[in-house]
């Protein structure tokens, strides 16, 4: 038998592994596994010792699968892969020993296989290569990525400019990307970057944008599966399959509409796809035609319009409703991360809601829980527009709907309308779930049956009210047994009927077709490296740079190197920094070290202090992070918004390498999304003709950026649109009671009423925005945040949102101050000016009320000492300092000895028991180790009221004059 | 045995950290202690109780300090070199709560029997902190009250007595 022979006995093999059909693929592999013995036991009487282990480990492969009765593509996959390898090796016997190819190459399918039999699910293309070490996974992800986020940004930036070193970079990228994921036996995400590349390639990179977003989504979605915090990507095919046709034009939405991929989606029946997730235990059901990655280029089917003009034709009965198909989306194709974001924040604020809603049942006049339940409803709202989950989005819409009538007065949130919005909670709920499972499995929801019987109730309540009915009327309408729709239930049963009957179609014809494809991917990365030392010509472009493009791309793409640690222990770390710091000042200030402080002693002193604040800076920067994928994420709103509502916008932003607290960029997100939000949606205008007629280019401009100004971060958000309309905000605060007719307010003081729960001078509520809770999200947020939030804005100039921050959450810059033995702080944030009074600027009323002129404005003045109890506290106004606050646009005068300087502080907590304690919002230690209080501005000046209150009959003078 | 009701449980045997206050000697189940430091310059908080001496820094944590005369009721006295902080970690609900009391003198850690403990005396209704008292040790002629530290440190007292304070 010669070497032609044999390999027309692995040529039979391979052939009859493509055509392996599930229906009768026992058989098949059996006759697969007694062949590959054979050509094993060739192989040994022709002393190719080492390729016969190959096929004789791959034909133990083959007979674990008939032993057990089962197997999967993954197995047939592998074995393709074996054989391949085989075949490699069988051809470079002319010229040489047997290389090393083919046991590596066999030993990776084998232990593989075991592998891909213990977890199904493992999608093909996606094994890491036995030989690869663990720490070498988790570097690669952690680098790409951050990379992946930065190679985003850049091509997000194509719409509107596409300098030639970022398409040469991008290039680069996933060249890399493809060399080393090839390298770690990724060979699906291989794949994707070299089609990818062949993209860029040969078109413009205008036209490949979207793509490209969703090869970013899919790698996403890989790297946290091989992360292990994400279920496994579904398979590339569907994305290949469009990244390999060129777009029609330029326009994506032309493109999509053209497409007979997506024109199949919205034919498809739920049936189908109900098929597809009932048999399909593995996520690669390849070809699935329903391709879920694509930003839904259709208008969002809006039910409203319909089911309310229902609602009025058919009085009493249920609106039809019209629901978005959330059952036919592939959840795992679209951004994992977002969703899984998505749910956690969902189910908190469904929680939360939960408990106000009991508030509430109690008493319905409670507008605080009303607001924060609503505010709950509304941010689920956006997260979900966000996660393009409609269904979810649909019904919190109309939850909000009804809330927002129960916040005006306009009904009474009791009976059917309470058990109404517990309903919608605990669907909300069932449907975040659903999500959550659907992640965890096949990535379709589960059907809810009951959700658009809740969904037409709920629009029938907000009717029902409009037109004045008497609520009683409404319950037994309002009321129909979950089971009512029967045009919804009628219809699962028939689906999961046809799912069961025809289980092993749908994959069949593909499972020939995978392999084979996959397995001409395989063969280069597979053998390449084994043959090396054969001074093989470079036939494969893209196998021969591989060992030298990693390098070199890895300096185009900034690579910054990471390590994770532990939360905690990086507090720790930062808590024993401080107390180094100040046992070292508690040292070099000691008396008696002072006393006898020989030169050299203080030289070696100063060392240490350097060394230890230079340790304290860097504790410090430990927790910082930049904005960066915050700011990202926003690029990425702002594009999708702007398609939605469609309008041009040109997204700018700066700043993004500046460094915030992580708690706090991981708080930041929510306000910016509601910032950004009503940028596009009410900032911008809503038509380019308007623009124009208003001699603005037609593409709006919305910025986003951060610097740093005075130990403060600020972020803001400006627009170019039409300003904000002062006169229509005043006439709303008036409406409201907010403001009286008459008052004098700047225009800073209007700007910021849109701050206020429920404020809105939208005519109409979208989807979008426009029922003023956003801006009171954001006041919200930042507050905790202890930052503060202003606007600016100028008549069909546009506007200028701001936020400042502290640089952290854990330190501030605060005043030192002493009254009697005690110090205390005063955080500088707060503080106006420091004064030293003269006897002229103060004066009593009714000789107890102390005031103080500053500036021809009258301010109360409180004596820190007596508000305290500070018997040694200065009494003399004259030789003491009064420290000028301001809270919420009320200035104070504090009353103290004397001002001992300004540090940064780290701010500790008094524990439980003193928490609230009026007056006082932490402790701080100073450099001498003894702990120092920090005051709270705003609980003064309530201790402040109080004391003087109650120490005689009610004596309002002071307040009223401030 | 006696019955009363004002002690809820009746101290267990095992080893107790002895301090003095006034000519006294009491005990803490010794579990409850997590070090013993020396007086040190205590930050008062305004607008707390008076038993409250106010909050120290413990190697970084503000930690508050509670005068143990001053929650008994007993009469007040400067501090000396002997003037003790007990750091003890007290439950709060399911809290663990690190707090530090103010004490005259530290004595020694002391193993009672059961035997060696005997329910808390009656006081009748004139002296509400015989609710503290989990029993009495007796370790020849000497009598030693055991407390109950998650009694006497009890947040929502502490907390209630600050809000009336406001």
């Amino acid at each position: 038998m010669t070497t032609t022979d044999l390999q027309s006995q692995l040529e039979d093999v391979a052939q009859s592994l493509v055509m392996f059909d599930r229906n009768c693929a026992l058989a098949e592999l059996g006759s697969v596994r007694d062949r590959l013995r054979i050509l094993a036991e060739d192989l040994r009487t022709f002393g190719h010792d080492a390729i016969a282990v190959a096929a004789e480990s791959a034909a133990a492969i083959a007979a674990g699968c008939v032993a057990e009765g089962r197997f999967t593509e993954t197995v047939v996959e592998v074995l393709s892969q074996a054989i391949d390898g085989l075949q490699e090796s069988l051809g470079d016997m002319g010229f040489e020993p047997p290389a090393a190819a083919a046991p590596e190459s066999a030993a990776e399918p084998a232990a593989a296989a075991p592998d891909a039999e213990a977890q199904d699910a493992a999608p093909a293309g996606l094994e890491l290569s036995s030989f690869v070490d663990d720490a070498i996974v988790a570097e690669f992800i952690g680098r790409q990525g951050d990379a992946i986020g930065d190679v985003q940004n850049m091509v997000l930036g194509f719409d509107a400019d596409v300098p030639d070193d970022a398409v040469a970079g991008l290039k680069r990228w996933f060249h890399t990307l493809k060399g080393e994921s090839g390298l770690l036996g990724l060979d699906a995400l291989a794949e994707l970057c070299h089609v990818a590349e062949d993209m860029i390639q040969s078109e413009s990179p205008q036209a490949c944008v979207d793509r490209l977003l969703e090869v970013f989504d899919w790698m996403q979605a890989c790297f946290d599966f091989l992360a292990k915090k994400g279920p496994a990507p579904v398979s590339t095919e569907a994305l290949l399959v469009r990244l390999r046709e060129p777009a029609a034009s330029p326009s994506v939405d032309v493109a999509k509409a053209d497409d007979p991929v997506a024109a199949e989606t919205e034919t498809e029946t739920e049936a189908e796809i109900e098929a597809e997730s009932e048999s399909g235990a593995e996520p690669d059901v390849a070809d699935e035609p329903e391709s879920g990655p694509e930003p839904d280029p259709e208008p969002e089917p809006d039910p409203e319009p319909m089911a309310d003009a229902e609602a009025e034709a058919v009085a009493v009965e249920l609106p039809e409703v019209v629901l978005p198909d959330y059952t036919g989306k592939n959840l795992l194709e679209a951004d994992v991360g977002l969703l899984q974001d998505f749910i956690g924040e969902a189910t908190e604020h469904l929680d939360a809601s939960e408990a106000h809603l009991l508030t509430i049942e109690a008493d319905p006049h409670e507008s605080e829980a009303l607001n924060a339940v609503f505010r709950g409803f509304h941010t689920i709202k956006g997260l979900a527009g966000f996660a393009e989950l409609d269904a979810i989005q649909e019904l919190a819409h109309k939850a909000e709907n009804l809330l927002d009538m129960g916040r005006k007065g306009d009904l009474e949130l009791r009976g059917v309308y309470m058990d109404l919005v517990f309903e919608s909670v605990d669907l909300m709920k069932r449907l975040v779930e659903g999500v959550t499972v659907a992640l965890a499995t096949t990535g379709h929801q589960a059907e809810v049956p009951e959700l658009s019987n809740l969904v037409a109730r709920l629009i029938l309540a907000t009717r029902k009210d409009a037109v004045p009915v008497p609520p009683p009327a409404a319950p037994p309408a309002a009321k129909p047994t979950p089971a009512a729709p029967a045009g919804k239930s009628g219809f699962v049963p028939l689906g999961n009927l046809k799912a069961k009957a025809a289980p092993a179609t749908p994959a069949a014809g593909k499972s020939g077709f995978v392999p084979l494809a996959n397995m001409k991917a395989k063969a280069q990365p597979a053998s390449a490296p084994a043959s090396a030392p054969a001074p093989r010509p470079a036939s494969t472009a893209e196998a021969a740079p591989r060992p030298t493009s990693t390098g070199a791309a890895a300096a185009a793409v900034k690579v910054k190197e990471a390590v994770r640690v532990d939360a905690d222990r990086l507090d720790r770390l930062v808590e024993t920094i401080g107390e180094l710091v100040i046992a070292e000042s508690m040292v070099s200030q000691n008396p008696e070290v002072r006393q006898n402080m020989s030169v050299k002693l203080a030289k070696d002193l100063d060392h240490l202090d350097k060394i230890s604040r230079e340790l304290q800076e860097i504790g410090m920067s430990l927790r910082m992070v930049p904005v960066r994928p915050v700011f990202q994420k926003m690029a990425r709103l702002v594009r999708d918004l702007a398609k939605k509502t469609g309008r041009k916008v040109d997204f700018v932003m700066s700043g993004e390498d500046t460094e915030l607290d992580k708690n706090v960029v991981d708080k930041i997100g929510d306000p910016l999304v509601h910032m950004v939000r009503n940028a596009v949606d009410h900032g911008l205008e809503p038509t380019a003709e308007e623009r124009v007629a208003a001699g603005k280019s037609d593409t709006g401009r919305i910025e986003l950026r951060a610097y740093h100004k005075g130990g403060n971060i600020c972020i803001e958000v400006v627009d170019d649109g039409r300003g904000l309309p002062r006169d229509k905000i005043l006439q709303k605060a008036i409406e409201r009671g907010l403001v009286r007719e008459g008052d004098q307010l700047s225009d800073r003081d209007i700007h910021n009423l849109i701050f206020e729960p429920g404020f809105s001078t939208a005519q109409k509520v979208t989807d979008i925005s426009g029922r003023g809770v956003g801006m009171d999200v954001v006041r919200r947020n930042i507050e905790e945040l202890r930052g503060t939030c202003d606007i600016s804005s100028e008549p069909g100039r546009g506007s200028v949102f701001s936020i400042k921050l502290p640089l952290t959450l854990a330190i501030i810059e605060g005043m030192v101050v002493s009254c009697g033995p005690e110090h205390y702080i005063v955080p500088t944030l707060s503080v106006v000016r420091l004064i030293r009074p003269s006897a002229a600027d103060l004066f009593k009323v009714f000789d107890r009320g102390e005031m103080m002129t500053l500036e021809s404005e009258h301010i109360p003045l409180f004596r820190l000492g007596q508000l305290f109890g500070i018997a040694t506290a200065k009494t003399d106004p004259e030789s003491a300092v009064v420290v000028v606050v301001e809270d919420e646009g009320r200035r104070i005068g504090i009353l103290a000895d004397d001002l001992l300087g300004q540090q940064s502080i780290v701010i500790k907590s008094l524990g439980q028991s003193m928490q609230d304690t009026d007056g006082v919002a932490g402790g701080a230690i100073m450099s001498n180790g003894n702990v120092a209080l920090i005051l709270d501005v705003a609980g003064l000046a309530r201790v402040a009221n109080h004391t003087i209150t109650s120490v005689d009959a009610a004596d309002a003078a002071p307040e009223q004059s401030a | 045995m006696s019955t009363d009701t004002l002690a809820a449980t009746l101290a267990k045997p095992g080893k107790y950290l002895s301090f003095v206050l006034g000519r006294e000697e009491y005990g803490v189940e010794i579990l409850k202690v997590q070090e013993i430091i020396g007086i040190m310059d205590v930050t008062r908080v305004p607008r707390t109780p008076s038993f409250v001496r106010g909050v120290i820094n413990l190697r970084g944590r503000v930690i508050p300090v509670v005068d143990l005369r001053g929650k008994f009721k007993m009469r007040a006295a400067s501090d000396t070199e002997k003037t003790c902080i007990i750091v003890v970690q007290v439950t709060q609900g399911d809290l663990t709560v690190t707090m530090g009391v103010i004490v005259d003198e530290v004595s020694e850690v002391l193993s009672f029997q059961q035997e060696q403990i005997e329910a808390a005396p009656a006081f009748g209704g004139g002296m509400d902190e015989a609710e503290y008292i989990i029993g009495m040790g007796k370790l020849g002629k000497k009598v030693v009250i055991l407390l109950d530290v998650d009694r006497v440190l009890k947040g929502d007292e502490l907390e209630a007595i600050a809000l009336t304070a406001k």
